[in-house]
């Protein structure tokens, strides 16, 4: 455990977030959030079945930010992605883009509307007809933009995706990654406030998802363009939003700074989320063929944060209490900019050296969670 | 005289072939795209409209080409003034194609991927531009093929033009091959029509080679 957060010391050196911000809590006075939905429901029918996808969700995105919305799949958040720019109409609840409620407008002003929101695809969606330039160019084609200007806009647009040199290559000659790149480009053609992003890693392999994560973390600081993201991974909200939402059947069930609900997750939904990847290795641990059991004693989910993850903890507690301590599954992790540790521990022992244990250990600044 | 005989059946059948599958799409593809884009969650869904068009495709479609020829006479002469000859024929060739072509143009354009037209939807794309700018470009090279599978097929209808005083190929195999015994010119429209498929058919395989990136 310590050789493991020394090794990550030099970037520990960001201090301990305050108190996470609710997703509720107002912003400051007068700023106007970028994104707003107000109880969205929505259910397909399907064959005479009825499924909900959507049930009374309301949101807030704020300008600038970097806004993830992270569940299983099917928990309802391409739907809700989908929504936003009405490419799926809700059963019921408004829309508000850039202080323009969308579900009020008629067909062509929600057209002119759509040109100020920038949709990135899971699967890239790009044009195979069209060339990397053709692509970019696309959306400002349909705007009726002059040919001159489109040109220039297109250039400084894949100079900034590094695609400059592919100009001319057909989609099909092109990596995912290069792909995604050109996405990205022509979501961003027409000046949008607000970029959707629908899985925009998950067909990616995990260097390429790196890349595009950064890319879009820098639009997204050095354009100030706001940011909304779907996945259902957890490592893509740690690298680029500051908020998240949780979503599961349909509900919001939990919104929150990223680094408060994934060190202490508040709602069933992102606790499962959380604690997937040490469920995971619980259950290979136990389940494994060579008749292994699980650890003796009470499991324990420990999240550390900032200077505590220098402290010996499990030594100490060790010492101080006539307790055993196994790790059960441990990992090092950055959430933004602020790195984070996490580990599953079974503390073995008396009922209340367990529980004075954690408690020390909570006194310390360690989040302890008991793991179901 | 059997060579002139040939040739001026040859031209007669490019010329029936080509006019009429020309003139089948320039019905067909419309036809094709209202088809695809009046269905159930479309671009301009009107599920009425696409029931009726559906309807009056495959009725088109159903309709066997030698009872179509002669039942479409009058339409025939009010187009071309004649019922005769190798302009009369067009007429039915193309009548008939239309349909087909629809249902091509329908399953090419079926062939896009969602996904696209969803993008295309996303950045504000009027069902016009989603049309003109998405669906035909991104179908073309399966369009080029469409087209290739007509034109054989108006050949292939084009042998029954002989009914009309059509002329053309597949007449002067009926006239001089079959019921004149003349075996050497059967043999050679023959060999003729097997060459003209090939060709149509090679340079719609290149067309879409060349479309397709």
């Amino acid at each position: 455990m310590r050789a493991e957060i020394v090794r990550n010391e030099a970037t520990w050196a960001a201090p301990i977030p305050v108190e996470g911000r609710d997703g509720a809590t107002p912003h400051p006075e007068g700023v106007a959030p970028t994104v707003r939905l107000e109880g969205l429901c929505k259910t397909f029918r399907q064959g005479g079945r009825e499924v909900v996808a959507l049930r009374d969700v309301s949101l807030e995105v704020w300008p600038g930010e970097s806004f993830g919305i992270i569940g299983l799949s099917g928990a309802g958040k391409s739907t809700l992605v989908r929504c936003i720019n009405l490419l799926e109409r809700p059963d019921g609840g408004r829309v508000w883009v850039d202080g323009v409620e969308l579900t009020a407008l008629g067909a062509g002003r929600l057209r002119e509307a759509r040109r100020r929101i920038g949709m990135v695809f899971q699967h890239f969606n790009l044009l195979h007809s069209r060339t990397v330039f053709g692509n970019v160019a696309f959306p400002l084609e349909i705007a009726g933009v002059p040919r001159a200007r489109i040109r220039a806009r297109v250039m400084e647009l894949l100079d900034l995706v590094g695609l400059a040199d592919r100009a001319h290559a057909y989609p099909s000659q092109l990596s995912g990654g290069q792909r995604q790149r050109v996405g990205i480009a022509r979501a961003l053609a027409p000046e949008p406030r607000v970029l959707l992003c629908d899985e925009p890693t998950s067909a990616l392999d995990a260097e390429t998802t790196s890349q595009i994560l950064a890319l879009l973390r820098r639009i997204n600081r050095e354009l100030g363009i706001t940011m909304l993201i779907i996945t259902h991974e957890l490592t893509v909200v740690q690298a680029i939003c500051d908020r998240v939402a949780v979503m599961a059947e349909g509900r919001v069930e939990e919104v929150g700074d990223t680094i408060s609900v994934l060190t202490r997750p508040r709602s069933a939904a992102a606790r499962r989320l959380v604690g997937a990847p040490a469920a995971r290795a619980l259950a290979h641990l136990v389940g494994g063929a060579d008749g292994a059991t699980a650890p003796p004693g009470r499991l324990f989910r420990l999240a550390f944060l900032g200077p505590v993850a220098e402290r010996p903890v499990i030594s100490e507690v060790v010492r101080a209490f006539d307790v055993t301590i196994n790790i059960v599954h441990g990992n090092v992790d950055r959430i933004g900019r602020t790195p984070f540790g996490t580990l599953v521990v079974a503390i073995d022992g008396e009922p209340h050296q367990v529980e004075a244990a954690v408690e020390t250990m909570r006194s310390w600044g360690v989040e302890v969670v008991a793991w179901e | 005289m059997s060579t002139q005989l040939l040739w001026r059946a040859t031209l007669e059948t490019l010329y029936m072939t080509g006019v009429a599958t020309l003139l089948a799409h320039l019905v067909g593809i419309p036809m094709g795209v209202l088809l695809v884009v009046t269905d159930r969650g479309h671009v301009l869904e009107r599920r009425w409209l696409h029931e009726v068009l559906a309807a009056v495709v495959n009725i088109g479609r159903s309709v066997p080409f030698i009872i179509l020829l002669v039942a479409i006479i009058p339409f025939t002469r009010w187009v071309v003034g004649t019922s005769i000859g190798t302009s009369a024929a067009m007429v039915p060739l193309t009548v008939a194609a239309i349909p087909f072509v629809a249902r091509l143009v329908e399953t090419a354009l079926r062939e896009v991927d969602p996904g696209v037209v969803e993008a295309a939807l996303s950045m504000g794309a009027t069902p016009w531009q989603i049309v003109t700018r998405v669906l035909l470009p991104e179908a073309l090279p399966s369009l080029a093929l469409g087209a290739a599978i007509t034109a054989v097929s108006v050949l292939g209808y084009s042998a029954m033009a002989g009914a009309v005083g059509g002329g053309g190929l597949g007449d002067l195999a009926v006239r001089y091959g079959y019921q004149r015994f003349r075996t050497d010119v059967m043999i050679q429209t023959v060999v003729l029509l097997v060459i003209l498929v090939q060709a149509i058919q090679a340079a719609g395989d290149a067309a879409a080679r060349r479309l397709r990136h």
